[in-house]
């Protein structure tokens, strides 16, 4: 989140981050993570019931209880909710850089859906936290409209096939895209065949995390690696061809090892 | 880490989560104290356009 602040800023947005923990336990926190930005004590979890958003799964007498379910609001000068994020698995984190997709439709990041004017991306990967040397697969699913169709590799120029890249970079080993299989297009105008993929299809691809000498340097604040690719495509309908679009992704991988670090005894906890 | 899967395992079988206020609607007015001893509402906190306001289940763990 830290260092999309300043991006956020930049829109005439501020940011403020809400616990049920109390003051010092912040204290700790935001000492130990270097926080630029208020993070509010709802001890007591007042605030996260008035905002009806009190997990009540947790039962009373678990020491859960009194979290949130856990999600982001942006509200206006007046306070009215313009758009709001919430997690509907408890293992996925809506981060920042996703809102700011949303938002701002600024790049394209893991879990996301992109939608331009001709078709749908979601990316997503097979692990949200991987080890030092671990194989995981990259997942971008493609989604058009009827009659909207995009074409494969090995199409005749001058139409543009679809390409998935990936940055190089010494973090990661990229291995080759797995596509489905293309349906072929007669195009009785111009008497040619074409390969195309219509409807809903699904590209992978596997990379190998490098070892940590080699992931550390590449690591955001935040302990995750930013794999950044793009997808290229030139959209056509039954009537015309658009013009050829390159959509910036991004994964976030988390590679760190945990943080066991917790606060200090004396501090933990929540008061009632 | 121990933390996240007890809590992984009492909610593993939630179906339904709740989001709060809708889009559109008001946010219900709050003072909280911050990291740093001060209060803070909407109003102090808030840049010209509005407020980017995060719930999180913990600092701590």
């Amino acid at each position: 989140m830290g260092e999309k602040v300043r991006e956020f800023e930049a829109k005439g947005l501020k940011v403020a981050a809400l616990t049920y923990d109390a003051v010092p336990a912040l204290k700790h926190f935001s000492d130990r993570a270097g926080i630029t930005y208020p993070l509010l004590s709802d001890a007591g979890s007042k605030t996260i019931r008035a905002f009806g958003i009190l997990n009540d799964s947790i039962p009373e007498d678990n020491p859960f209880h009194g979290v949130p379910y856990p999600g982001t609001f942006i509200v206006d000068a007046e306070g009215r909710v313009k758009s709001k994020y919430f997690e509907e698995d408890y293992r996925e984190r809506v981060t920042a850089a996703a809102i700011l997709l949303k938002e701002f439709n600024e790049g394209g990041r893991q879990g996301t859906e992109i939608e331009t004017p001709h078709l749908k991306l979601r990316t997503s990967a097979s692990n949200e936290r991987a080890y030092a040397g671990s194989r995981l697969t990259l997942l971008l699913e493609v989604e058009l409209p009827e009659r909207m169709h995009v074409y494969a590799p090995g199409v005749m120029s001058p139409y543009i096939p679809i390409s998935w890249t990936l940055d190089d970079s010494k973090a990661w080993e990229a291995l080759p895209v797995t596509l489905p299989p293309a349906r072929t297009l007669r195009m009785d105008a111009i008497k040619e065949t074409v390969p195309v993929f219509e409807g809903r299809l699904k590209l992978t691809r596997d990379i190998v995390v490098g070892q940590t000498a080699a992931t550390t340097p590449a690591l955001t604040p935040d302990g995750e690696l930013s794999v950044k690719g793009s997808f290229r495509y030139q959209a056509c309908d039954d009537k015309v061809c658009y013009t050829p679009r390159t959509i910036p992704l991004e994964w976030r991988i988390r590679v760190n090892p945990p943080d066991r670090q917790r606060v200090p005894a004396p501090l933990r906890g929540k008061l009632r | 880490m121990r933390a996240l899967l007890l809590l992984a395992a009492v909610t593993c079988w939630a179906q339904t989560i709740k989001t709060g206020p809708a889009v559109g609607e008001r946010i219900p007015s709050f003072r909280l104290t911050d990291q740093h001893g001060r209060e803070q509402t909407l109003e102090t906190l808030r840049g010209p356009n509005g407020l980017v306001l995060a719930f999180v289940r913990s600092a701590d763990w």
